[in-house]
């Protein structure tokens, strides 16, 4: 028969049990938790750190994280593998668990470049299919592929059937046997590492980017997703469809609107100056400018530089240009406004 | 008596055994916390180390003919804001440039005369070395050395880093040599 | 006095676990910094250093011509400007407890190894460098830039 001291501390012993059980319970649940999403977390940033190394340096770099991870998508800027990780920088690719090459490319103006990484592996896959076989359809087809990576292979999606072969092979079959050819509506499960690319004026179906002259449609919930695009914009609009060509253009813009307004102000503020500059009597000083930057002289007492005025009023334009996102012409004028500032010597 | 004495002790005992449980426990917490927080400085440093990166290769405030290395131009600097540091290189950062001028050695100066007109040239080119070209001092450009970007009072566990850099100067048409300073407060992400 | 005895030996495990907690929490503390970043920015800075300090004018020239007319010709600009220009730009970084050596070694010539600063930074271990190269006519001039902490 058991005393009551007995009893005493047999119940407390089972209390405290019950209660340091529960805890460590509790403590191993939040863990496991924690510990799953911390690992899925590294592998974010460490992706994310490589693509600003290559950003900033301009190497590529190989990343092979992803092949832990069970969920991969991409929604520019936002990777998605159960939670969300917004990249540092612009980036387009076709979301792969297999090794992926970041490399990075820009759109050079000039006084302005837009960089951004292109991450891709090996496997991905662009079926086109070009329901209109024109001569226009067959150029846009060839610009596409050589904006995209050598890595990826290219073909044709006709009726069930698609074959693939590479870049090279692709291109060949563009300018040669591609004209006599017809093609059948597109009729493949589309695959996640696989694009394609119809080329018509048709609604898009699910899984498809409909391309027609230089508009492109993707299916959507309410009707589909329309983007007018540039050259500049394929490789995003093939990665990423009509939501990342909408990202980069933005990210563009917004780069090119503080690029514009700093370049802008600085022009202003440097042909100021040398005016101011170029006039004072210089004792020892050797020309600044091989050039002397065009000067033109007006009235002899002051100097213009009609190079710099020119810069400036374009720049002006595309500052007003850039809100509305109707600038193409004018980035293009900038570009050559500068390069006559180069040749003038004004700029090095 | 005696059995009241030895629940005492039992009470005590149990209580003690859990104080000890309690203690481990925080031990286990209290480590992950600071753990969480070491990772936490190491992404603070690795964005002022991207802000670092980014400003010394974007063309934006560099000369386009020589971003093989980190040249920044002056006149890019002079007009830059606060806003556009922020909307390019990332919120809660404190950014400042400097240029190194050559400055006359004096202290082997014996005569007098010489030594002050020394000295006074040597306190003219400090002066232009730390005055502010951003602002209202774009008027004593180029005729200043220093640019400096946000307020500094976010001072909050801000990590600096500071390096080497070249600064163009764009009037002269050549390369000073400077320093570009970051500074990321702690808590932004 | 048994019950006692276990008190006494709760006390001392406690005081035990105590004293852990305190050694975890300093050892926590220190490691703070992550060692990769530290490697990281140092050479960042190494680096930008040498390469800035080359592509710098000065009213002699660029120090990179300085130092090749001072290697090939024996013109002194490079060693009058240097020390200034090294001293300035360190301190500006808040390095002022840096010592540094710049070594001027043929790559692809005979020849002999010229240095600037003090020799004794790489006499021990613990000092960090950069490297770049300068052509000459033809030859080509390795460039090695040494820091240590004073």
């Amino acid at each position: 028969m058991l005393s009551v001291f007995q009893i005493f501390k047999l119940l407390i012993g089972i209390i405290v049990f019950i209660f340091i059980m529960t805890f460590f319970l509790d403590i191993t649940n939040m863990y496991s938790d924690i510990g799953g999403s911390q690992k899925e977390y590294a592998i974010a940033d460490a992706f994310d750190k490589t693509a600003r190394d290559v950003y900033t340096s301009g190497k590529s770099a190989q990343f092979s994280g992803f092949e832990d991870l069970d969920v991969l998508m991409y929604r520019p800027p936002a990777l998605l593998f159960g939670s969300q990780k917004t990249l540092s920088v612009p980036l387009f690719m076709i979301p792969d668990k297999a090794n992926m090459t970041l490399e990075r490319r820009c759109d050079d103006y000039g006084w302005f470049r837009f960089c951004w990484i292109l991450a891709y592996s090996d496997r991905g896959v662009i079926l086109f299919s070009p329901l209109e076989n024109t001569d226009e359809t067959r150029q846009e087809m060839e610009n596409f592929v050589n904006a995209l990576p050598d890595a990826y292979s290219y073909g044709f999606c006709n009726g069930t059937y698609a074959k693939v072969s590479t870049k090279q092979t692709f291109i060949g079959f563009i300018n040669g046997n591609m004209a006599a050819s017809t093609f059948e509506e597109c009729d493949i499960e589309p695959k996640d590492n696989m694009r394609i690319i119809v080329f018509n004026d048709s609604e898009p179906s699910e899984g498809t980017i409909v391309v027609s002259g230089r508009q492109a449609k993707e299916p959507a919930s309410d009707g589909a997703k329309v983007v007018v695009f540039t050259n500049a914009d394929i490789p995003a609009l093939v990665t990423g469809g009509v939501d990342a060509v909408l990202y980069r253009q933005d990210a563009f813009g917004s780069e090119l609107r503080a690029a514009t307004r700093i370049m802008l102000e600085r022009t202003k503020l440097v042909s100021q100056k040398m005016l101011v500059h170029n006039a004072q009597p210089c004792i020892e000083c050797a020309t600044p400018y091989p050039k002397a930057c065009g000067w033109v002289d007006i009235d002899g007492n002051q100097k213009q530089s009609q190079s710099y005025n020119d810069f400036i009023a374009t720049l002006q334009s595309l500052m007003n240009a850039v809100g509305n996102g109707q600038y193409e012409d004018l980035l293009r004028q900038s570009v050559n406004d500068y390069e006559n500032l180069r040749e003038a010597g004004c700029e090095i | 008596m005696k059995g009241q004495t030895a629940i005492m002790e039992y009470m005590i005992f149990v209580f003690m055994a859990m104080v000890i449980i309690f203690f481990v426990v925080a031990l286990i917490f209290g480590y992950q916390i600071l753990q969480g927080s070491s990772r936490k400085y190491s992404a603070v440093e690795e964005n002022t180390m991207f802000a670092l990166h980014k400003m010394m290769t974007t063309p934006l405030i560099s000369t386009p003919e020589y971003q093989k290395s980190a040249v920044l131009e002056d006149a890019k600097l002079t007009v830059l804001t606060c806003e556009d540091v922020e909307q390019l290189f990332g919120e809660g950062l404190w950014v400042q440039v400097k240029a190194f001028y050559e400055k006359p050695d004096c202290t082997g100066i014996q005569n007098l005369p010489q030594r002050l007109a020394c000295q006074q040239v040597r306190n003219d080119i400090e002066q232009t070395e730390s005055r502010e070209c951003t602002g209202s001092g774009q008027n004593d450009y180029p005729d200043c050395g220093t640019w400096t970007f946000c307020p500094e009072n976010r001072k909050e566990r801000m990590v600096y880093r500071s390096l080497p850099v070249n600064i163009y100067r764009k009037m002269d048409n050549t390369v000073m040599l400077g320093s570009l300073t970051v500074g990321v407060s702690g808590g932004a992400s | 006095m048994k019950g006692q005895t276990s008190i006494m030996a709760m006390v001392i495990a406690m005081v035990l676990v105590v004293f852990i907690i305190i050694f975890m929490l300093s050892s926590a503390f220190s490691g703070q910094e992550d060692q990769t970043l530290k490697t990281e920015f140092r050479d960042m800075y190494t680096n930008n250093l040498l390469l800035s300090l080359l592509a710098t004018d000065t009213d002699c020239g660029r120090f990179s011509d300085m130092l090749k007319s001072e290697y090939f010709e024996g013109r002194t600009c490079f060693s009058e400007k240097v020390g200034a220009y090294m001293k300035g730009v360190l301190n500006a970084t808040g390095n002022t407890n840096y010592a540094w050596m710049i070594e001027a070694e043929p790559k692809d010539f005979e020849g002999i190894t010229k240095t600037w600063g003090d020799e004794s930074v790489t006499e021990k271990p613990g000092y960090w460098d950069a490297r770049t190269i300068l052509s000459y006519s033809g030859r080509q001039l390795e460039i090695k830039l040494y820091i240590r902490t004073k």
